[in-house]
């Protein structure tokens, strides 16, 4: 981890400033969009999605992301019943048909950035519209080309850039915050908290702490990982390039080793490059273009001094953010033959394991078990069938299928910090189906998903494991639980 | 107090905002900025004005109330469902309130003994479908756009819908025994009911399809028919257009009623060939989907005559679905055609009109014609038992200009199946797109009849205002008052 990582150079103004940011984002935001006093509108009969460029836009990535876009919004309304966010409210500006029209009017000036930027800031940005549009617009390209211009040329300030630029790339700060998380739910010291109320004395910390999901036992995992065997570069086994990630290294090294075991009883040998560090999904998503860009040229490099095997990554948001930086770095001349390179290399475990026939592992798991797809994984990347193929491999292990598997449970990276309030209506939807299907675990292959499902299971007081598939597939390789 | 109102959309006053939400609830007005913007479009070409205010009511009692509020301000409005109307329907003409129906979406009953179902108009078509499926009452609701994912009974009502299925079963105004209606001025009335053959004016079949023009759809009672016993159905390729325009009219003229007949021309089968792979032979100039549905025993036999007129119209290949699987295959040619459409061009126009069916060939011809001189592409699916064609035309309106000549194409359509004896609309309305046209349909005297009673519900035009009728009639009571 190189040193400038760990903290940002002016430090005392960033967490000034951060203080600030943090108590701002923290604040529940008022999910239906506010009414404001502006100019007025300018709107003709015929006028209907993007104008001709004019050469200058207000929002210039909104711009350019419109005019590299090889299909166009026809404001059919496909889209509109698979939108958690339309589905619950019924506002159009709620839709992703209204989400496009607005980012159309903003890019052509007829609408200011601050005008749009409540309905960008409801959107999951679940792409399950991308999945449903059958004219094939690129919702997710447009939708982070928009909260790159509503962000400001400057992108996220202070504590919301800290803590994704900077802590999200430390993992000794990611293992030390979870670590105190898991022991102050595990020690009663949550238990004495919630009795004595002391919380009531700062209302959104106490917020924060109830939307705090039970965290799993911190694992160890890096003791699967051996020295890459010589032999396997001249092709017996078979080698792959391990992504560890940030939130998924220091929060679910469970995951992590399970993963490694699946991989290993399926003839590969993992490696974990040195170097890596956070995605940068996150950063994205906040709108934090350069952030991003710098933590997908260090990937980059990091696996590309690792030779070429495959990238295998476990986590749905990471998967689907390490195979775009090709788009992402695509007018960064020096970077965007390696970027489209490396984005061709990533896979989701699931893909791996996938490639040839699953081992059959020998233990028996008899549980029912509901897979639920994570967005990223389903809509950005169109992998449904391959999590499936994992769980149907696991001897005496009944899958069954949810109704609106793929509909977004409102985790949705940072969202349910912004959005409290509509991020649990689409739980509460979710968490209904799951209570029906009357199952003994949920597995989905995302870290945000992970934690938002434990919650909603926590808070209905239901007794359903919240895994990865590959825990399931794991426990059936070796017969236990623990390394 | 009359149509056009002051070109202003600047925010609503807080007065009306505050009285809205008296009626709705704080969470159901919307008023920002960007809010009121999306209202503005409906999945036509056309963009309308901004909303005044957007209420979503939740019951038939709060429409009555907001149209009384509306009243009380002189306000226009409009009642909204998924907004996906192609003719510009549900646009603002004006500064004024829309009303958002997407929270009324809730089945009230089923009555299979009486074959009917009573619905909220925001239930969304394919819903309702599935719903009944669900349940297994073996019974289903039968109109089926081509928007049945999204657009709902109520906006299918205002528009008389009709779909793939309506050669056998009929348009949407077949399937309505009944509606609750909140009048222009707020009066709530029920019109047709569950017992057939009502006395009096069939106010029902007025209401239907008249776009929301006379007042606001808030309970609807809708039939149910008995699913088929058995759905058989077959493929058949043309060398060109005119033989599969002949064997269409064949097999109507033999007195044969199938459940639906679709149309490709040559193009379209080559872009869903691209898109979905179904692998028509070079050979075929175009290709015709027979559904016969009904009593197994009977079925096999009208099949088998299907497959003679089509033969004896030098059909080239004929192949007739043994599994549901594969008739989900031959199916998949006509539903995978607006997406393959969709994405050979930025974006894409539908045009809908009518033609006598044994006409259909010429009609298409004329289009290709029409589109050619404007230097269109044009992509042709029909509903070929009801002579409606769906010409597809790809354009790029980030071009300047490009649209406009896409919009002029289409009023040469329409002209064109007028003028053959058809009409300017198949099944999606009039909206704004249509007006003018109306006068190539109707004289004067027959538009007069028809305003009249426009008038006599909403002598204001607040509701839904200057739609269906040539901007002139609107224009003319604007100077007269009403």
């Amino acid at each position: 981890m190189p040193r400038e990582f760990l903290l940002p150079r002016n430090r005392g103004q960033s967490l000034a400033m951060g203080v600030f940011e943090w108590a701002r984002l923290c604040r529940p935001m008022n999910d239906t969009p506010m009414n404001d006093t502006e100019k007025e509108m300018t709107a003709t009969l015929t006028d209907s999605g993007l104008a001709p460029s004019r050469g200058f836009s207000p929002a210039p990535h909104l711009r350019r992301a419109w005019d590299a876009a090889e299909s166009h919004c026809n404001r059919c309304g496909f889209c509109l019943p698979v939108c958690p966010t339309y589905r619950l409210t019924g506002a159009e500006s709620a839709s992703p048909r209204g989400r496009l029209d607005l980012m159309y009017a903003a890019a052509d000036g007829k609408l200011e950035l601050s005008d749009i930027a409540p309905a960008l800031g409801l959107c999951l940005g679940c792409l399950a519209c991308q999945s449903a549009c059958p004219s094939g617009v690129p919702f997710g390209e447009l939708l982070e080309a928009g909260r790159i211009d509503v962000a400001g040329e400057k992108g996220p300030a202070g504590f919301t850039r800290f803590l994704l630029g900077t802590l999200l790339d430390s993992p000794a700060f990611l293992k030390l915050a979870a670590r105190t998380l898991y022991f102050y739910q595990r020690s009663g010291l949550q238990k004495l908290l919630r009795l004595t109320q002391l919380l009531r004395l700062a209302p959104t910390l106490a917020r924060m702490e109830r939307g705090l999901p039970p965290l799993p036992r911190p694992a160890s995992w890096r003791g699967q990982i051996g020295p890459l065997p010589a032999a396997s570069r001249s092709g017996g086994a078979k080698p792959a390039l391990f992504f560890s990630g940030c939130v998924m290294d220091a929060v679910f090294g469970e995951v992590h080793r399970c993963t490694l075991v699946a991989m290993r009883h399926n003839g590969y040998t993992p490696v974990v490059p040195n170097g890596q560090g956070c995605c940068g999904a996150l950063a994205l998503h906040s709108g934090a273009e350069a952030l991003a860009k710098e933590k997908a040229r260090r990937n980059i490099a990091a696996f590309e001094a690792a030779g070429d095997p495959p990238v295998v990554v476990n986590s749905a948001g990471c998967g689907a953010a390490m195979k775009a930086y090709g788009g992402l770095l695509s007018g960064d001349s020096a970077w965007r033959g390696r970027a489209e390179r490396f984005s061709a290399r990533v896979v989701d475990v699931s893909e791996l394991l996938t490639r040839e026939t699953i081992r059959p592992p020998e233990h028996a798991v008899p549980m029912r078990v509901a897979y639920d797809d994570p967005c990223h994984l389903a809509h950005a990347q169109n992998i449904r069938d391959q999590p499936r193929m994992l769980l149907q491999a696991v001897p005496e292990l009944e899958l069954v299928e949810l109704p609106e598997a793929d509909w977004c449970c409102g985790s949705a990276g940072s969202y349910s910090l912004t959005h409290p309030k509509m991020a649990a209506r689409v739980l509460e939807r979710k968490m209904n189906h799951i209570a029906a299907a009357g199952v003994q675990a949920v597995a989905t292959g995302n870290p945000g998903c992970l934690f938002q499902l434990a919650l909603g299971a926590e808070q209905r007081g239901l007794a359903i494991r919240i895994v990865h598939p590959v825990q399931l597939l794991a426990l059936a390789y070796t017969g236990r639980e623990k390394a | 107090m009359t149509a056009l109102q002051p070109d202003n959309t600047s925010d609503p006053p807080a007065r009306l905002i505050a009285r809205l939400e008296a009626i709705v609830g704080r969470g159901n007005v919307l008023h920002s900025k960007a809010d009121r913007f999306v209202y503005g479009y409906d999945a036509s070409v056309f963009r309308g004005r901004p909303a005044k205010a957007v209420a979503l009511p939740g019951s038939t009692g709060e429409v009555a109330e907001l149209v009384r509020l509306a009243n009380s301000e002189g306000l226009a409005f409009v009642a909204r469902g998924a907004g996906t109307g192609i003719n510009g329907g549900a646009l603002p003409q004006e500064d004024l309130l829309v009303i958002e129906l997407s929270r009324m979406n809730r089945i009230l009953e089923v009555d299979p003994d009486n074959r009917l179902v009573v619905v909220e108009p925001g239930v969304v078509n394919q819903d309702l479908k599935l719903f009944l499926a669900k349940r297994g009452f073996g019974f289903s609701y039968v109109p089926d756009p081509g928007s049945q994912v999204v657009s709902t009974i109520g906006g299918n009502v205002g528009n008389n819908a009709g779909g793939m299925h309506c050669l056998k079963y009929g348009v949407t105004s077949n399937h309505i025994a009944g509606l609750e209606v909140v009048l222009p001025g707020g009066e709530i009335i029920e019109v047709g009911g569950k017992t057939p053959d009502r006395p009096g004016m069939d106010l029902t079949g007025f209401f239907v399809g008249s776009e929301g023009t006379l007042g606001i759809v808030t309970r609807i009672i809708a039939r149910i028919l008995p699913l088929p016993e058995a759905v058989l159905t077959q493929l058949a390729l043309f060398p060109d257009l005119d033989s599969a325009a002949r064997a269409v009219s064949g097999i109507m003229a033999a007195g044969i009623l199938p459940a639906a007949l679709e149309l490709l021309d040559r193009r379209s089968m080559t872009l869903v060939d691209r898109a979905v792979h179904i692998g028509f032979p070079d050979a075929a100039g175009s290709a015709l989907i027979i559904e016969l549905d009904g009593v197994r025993e009977g079925l096999e036999i009208e099949v088998g005559r299907v497959r003679e007129i089509c033969t004896a119209n030098d059909a080239v290949e004929i192949q007739t679905a043994e599994t549901p699987e594969a008739a989900d295959r031959i199916w998949l040619a006509r539903r995978a055609a607006y997406g393959a459409m969709a994405r050979i061009s930025p974006t894409i126009y539908i045009a809908d009109g009518c033609v006598p069916r044994n006409r259909l060939s010429e009609a298409i011809g004329r289009a290709i014609e029409i589109c050619a001189r404007k230097g269109l592409e044009v992509i042709n699916l029909a509903h070929a038992g009801d002579g409606n064609l769906h010409p597809l035309i790809p354009y790029d309106q980030t071009i300047p200009g490009e649209k406009e000549k896409v919009i002029e194409a289409a009023r040469e359509l329409l002209a064109m199946c007028v003028e053959m004896g058809g009409t300017i609309t198949g099944e999606h309305g009039i909206g704004v797109e249509k007006q003018e046209e109306m006068t190539l349909l109707f004289n004067g005297r027959e538009l007069d009849a028809m305003f009249s009673l426009k008038l006599a519900f909403d002598p204001a035009d607040r509701c839904n205002p200057r739609k269906i009728f040539p901007v002139a009639m609107f224009d003319r009571l604007q100077l007269s008052g009403p």
